[in-house]
This record gives structure tokens, sequence and C-alpha cells, in this order.
């Protein structure tokens, strides 16, 4: 896994910065923002059990956002980090589902390419589509009372909605939503009723939305 | 079927009667557009998932691993979509759309898992198709942004056809086939943005939402001695690029 974002985060680092001399610097129009947001019901347990009654896990995320513009069209990638601000638990028949409490943290890779729509020097409206790459780590504490560590890799489509208001030439600030469905492929063996063939069966549901604020400086 | 699809398509004829007069507060558009849409057919459930390999979540619940099979995940299905719209635009905040959609899987839905075949582990291969059409019809607000931009916000029904099917092999021997047609009249949400390259021209993009499911159909697949039964659902997320052409200058 951590072969992959080795090669992965130079990688797109270095596209950024060959994009950035190529096109933005002509443009004028490379941004670097830092953002915070959240989630709700992460790691949603019902795609695994859709009778399970549970207190959903929310988390608040935090992330860099690289942003390469030409007139109508732009490129966002960059990196989040999800921090748990309540675990997840199972509240009903957990002997059924074999969880009973969940905790998913992850990192976020996305890269996003759409039309941006600008305001005049307001500011712009956004929407692009793309893919995240997501690793995920945590841990799932099962109904027979042990607990087992997730670490889990995952791809996923979606798309990425926006608007920036211009505060100064240089600075802006921005809100996005961005939607991912993502889900990683079993990870874990659940110890209830549900699993009574003891098979490796619980994956790491990273879909759902996310709201971010944040501010970018547009270095080019 | 037919005679739903000809009345509405009736009813948009009479409201997107051309209007060509410079004077007119009435302007037409027509855009074609591709886009994409994850999770297409959402999660697949079907009963026999459920009752013969102990899958309550379809195609997310039907991957399972275990020690000495060579599985491979089953992945949600991610659809390719295109159409086409005619949209009338009226005292320039007003718009009302009506389209043609196709669309189809064209990645995922295929891999291998493992179930329990009468108390022996058994090494499955799974696959799902997923198709249809549909024709949405919008009403929505317009927000014009000097002379180079629009952004509209429309919401209303659509008409869409589905066909899923699905495999399940295994050297049990056992194969499962089902395949289920139907239709429904989900809920459209569509948030469309427009950058006018000229007066006639723009690239557009939205984002469209789709809510709605069929009724649960009967498998039509004669010949694999089971019958199984699915809801078709259309609910989702769709992102698409396109161009417009305005009939008169914005």
């Amino acid at each position: 896994m951590f072969k992959k974002a080795i090669i992965y985060i130079p990688l797109l680092i270095l596209i950024f910065i060959v994009c950035a001399n190529t096109f933005a610097f002509a443009q004028r129009y490379f941004g670097v923002g830092i953002h915070v947001g959240g989630q709700h019901d992460v790691g949603d347990l019902t795609t695994f059990y859709p009778a399970a009654q549970t207190e959903p896990q929310n988390s608040a995320i935090f992330g860099v956002a690289i942003r390469l513009s030409i007139p109508f069209f732009f490129i966002r990638t960059g990196g989040d980090a999800s921090f748990t601000i309540n675990k997840g638990k199972v509240l009903e028949d957990q002997a059924t589902v074999g969880v009973n409490q969940y905790n998913v943290q992850y990192t976020m890779l996305p890269l996003y390419a759409g039309l941006q729509f600008p305001l005049r020097d307001r500011g712009a409206f956004y929407l692009g589509g793309g893919v995240s790459y997501f690793y995920g780590t945590g841990s799932v504490k099962l109904s027979n009372g042990t607990s087992q560590d997730i670490d889990a890799t995952a791809y996923g489509a979606g798309f990425l909605a926006g608007m920036q208001l211009h505060v100064t030439s240089s600075f802006s600030l921005y809100m996005e939503w961005i939607y991912v469905d993502a889900r990683s492929k079993p990870v874990i063996t659940t110890t209830g009723t549900y699993n009574a063939n003891n098979y490796k069966d619980l994956f790491i549901d990273y879909s759902g939305h996310r709201i971010m604020i944040g501010v970018m400086y547009y270095v080019l | 079927m037919y005679y739903k699809l000809f009345i509405v398509f009736c009813c948009c004829a009479i409201v997107l009667v051309p209007v060509f007069s410079l004077a007119s507060p009435f302007n037409q558009a027509i855009s074609l557009y591709a886009g994409y849409i994850p999770s297409l057919g959402g999660n697949l459930y079907s009963y026999e998932q459920e009752n013969t390999f102990g899958s309550a979540t379809g195609i997310d619940g039907i991957n399972k691993s275990q020690t000495g099979f060579s599985t491979s995940q089953i992945h949600r299905l991610i659809g390719a979509t295109g159409g086409i719209n005619f949209k009338v635009a009226m005292y320039d905040f007003f718009a009302i759309r009506i389209g043609a959609n196709y669309f189809k899987n064209v990645w995922g839905g295929k891999g291998k898992t493992v179930y329990n075949n009468a108390g022996t582990d058994t090494l499955l291969e799974c696959k799902y198709i997923f198709d249809g059409f549909d024709v949405p019809l919008t009403f929505g607000i317009v927000i014009p942004f000097y002379k180079d931009m629009k952004i509209t916000f429309s919401c209303g029904v659509a008409y869409a056809w589905g066909r899923y099917k699905n495999k399940f092999e295994s050297d049990a021997p056992l194969t499962y086939k089902g395949k289920f047609k139907g239709s429904a009249y989900p809920l459209v949400i569509n948030t469309e943005g427009e950058y006018f390259i000229n007066e006639k021209f723009a690239v557009s993009t939205s984002l469209s939402y789709y809510r709605g499911t069929t009724d649960v159909i009967k498998d039509s697949k004669k010949g694999d001695g089971n019958t199984d039964y699915a809801p078709i659902d259309f609910s989702g997320y769709r992102f698409l690029l396109g161009i417009s052409y305005y009939f008169k200058p914005i």
C-alpha cells in the first residue's frame, strides 16, 4: 500500500508541476488551498447488512487542494485525511451482524476535472467528475469481543461541485461538495451468525458526501 | 407502455413549438451530451443472491474471500450515458427540458467470490449487466450571468426503462441466470451550467440525481431451473458534459 502511495504522490506532484509550468503560467491561474470539512455516516454499515441499526460514524476532514484552471476548464487534485469525531456503533442485534463498533479513518487522493463558470472577477462556480483513491485504517470491534485493524484500499468514481469567492487577487474562499462511490474488497472476518461460514466478508464503504470549506492561494 | 410515451411526446411537442421571432420571450436550445453514472443500478439486489449465496445487499455483500480461493472483487457498475435534450427558455429565467438518454454499464460487475454450497466452500463467478433508457421532463429556474453563462436548476420526472441481467456460475456445477426488464417514473433533479462560446453555442456540464425503482420483477430467463426476483433501481447521480445550440442568439 505504502509503495503505491510513494509512487502516486510524487507522480501527481510532478504532473502538476509540469501542468503548472505549461498551462497555468500562461493563464496565471494555479492555486493551492487548505480546507476543513466533514462526512456523515463514514463506513456506512448498512451496505454490508441492510437491517443493521447503527449510530453512524462522523468524521472531520482536513485537506489540501491543488487547482489548475484555464478559461472554463479546471483540474482539481490534492489530498484529504479524515479524523473520527464519533465511532460508528451497531445498536441492536450485534450477534447477527457480527460487529459492535467501527472506526474508519482514511486518506483520500482525488482527481477531478470539469467546467468552471467564472462570475466575472467575483468568483466561480464549478462542476467536475473524476476518481478518488482511498487508503483506510482504523479498527472494527467484533461481536465476540475481539478487535481487527482495517487496512483497505479502494478506488471510486464521483463528482465535485464548488463555489469560489475571490477575496483578493490572490486569495479565494471556496466551498466544495464531493460525492464518491467506493468500496474496498472484503478485509475483515465478522463473527456474527450472518457470516456462519467464517468468510472474510466485511468491506469498507468509503462512499458518501463530503462538504468542505477552505482558503485558496493562487500562486500563478 | 407506448401510449404513455406518445402522450409525453405530444405534451412536449406542444410546449416546444418553435418560436423564431427575435422579439419573442422564448428561446429554444438543443444539447448533446455524454457522461457517466457511478453505481449504475444500485446494489443490484436479487432474491437468489440472498437465498443461495448469502448476500442481503446484492453485489456489495456477494464479495467474500477465503484462504485457498482465488477471488477477485466484484465492483458496483459504472455506467456510460449519452443523450440529447430540447429546452425552451422562457423570459430568460425559466426553462422546460425534455431529453432522451441511453445508459449502459461499462466497468465493474465481474469477478469471483466464494459461497457455501451445502457445506462445501465453492468458488463462484459472477457477472452483472445493466442497460436502459430514460426520458426526463423537468421544469426549472435559469440564472443568466451577463452574456456568457447560464446556471439552471430544474426538477421533474422521467420515464425510465431498464434491463438487468445477472449470472452466477460455479463448478458445483451450478448456473443461475436472471433477466429483469421493467420501467418506472423516477424523480429527477438537475443542475446545469452553460458557458457560451458565442451567441448561440455553449459548452455545458450538468449533475443529475434520479430517485426511483421499479416494483419487484419476476425473472424472465427461462430454462435455468430457477426463478429469481429483483427490482430495477434507477437511483443515482449522473455527471454529464456536452454542447448546446440556441436557436436564437442569447
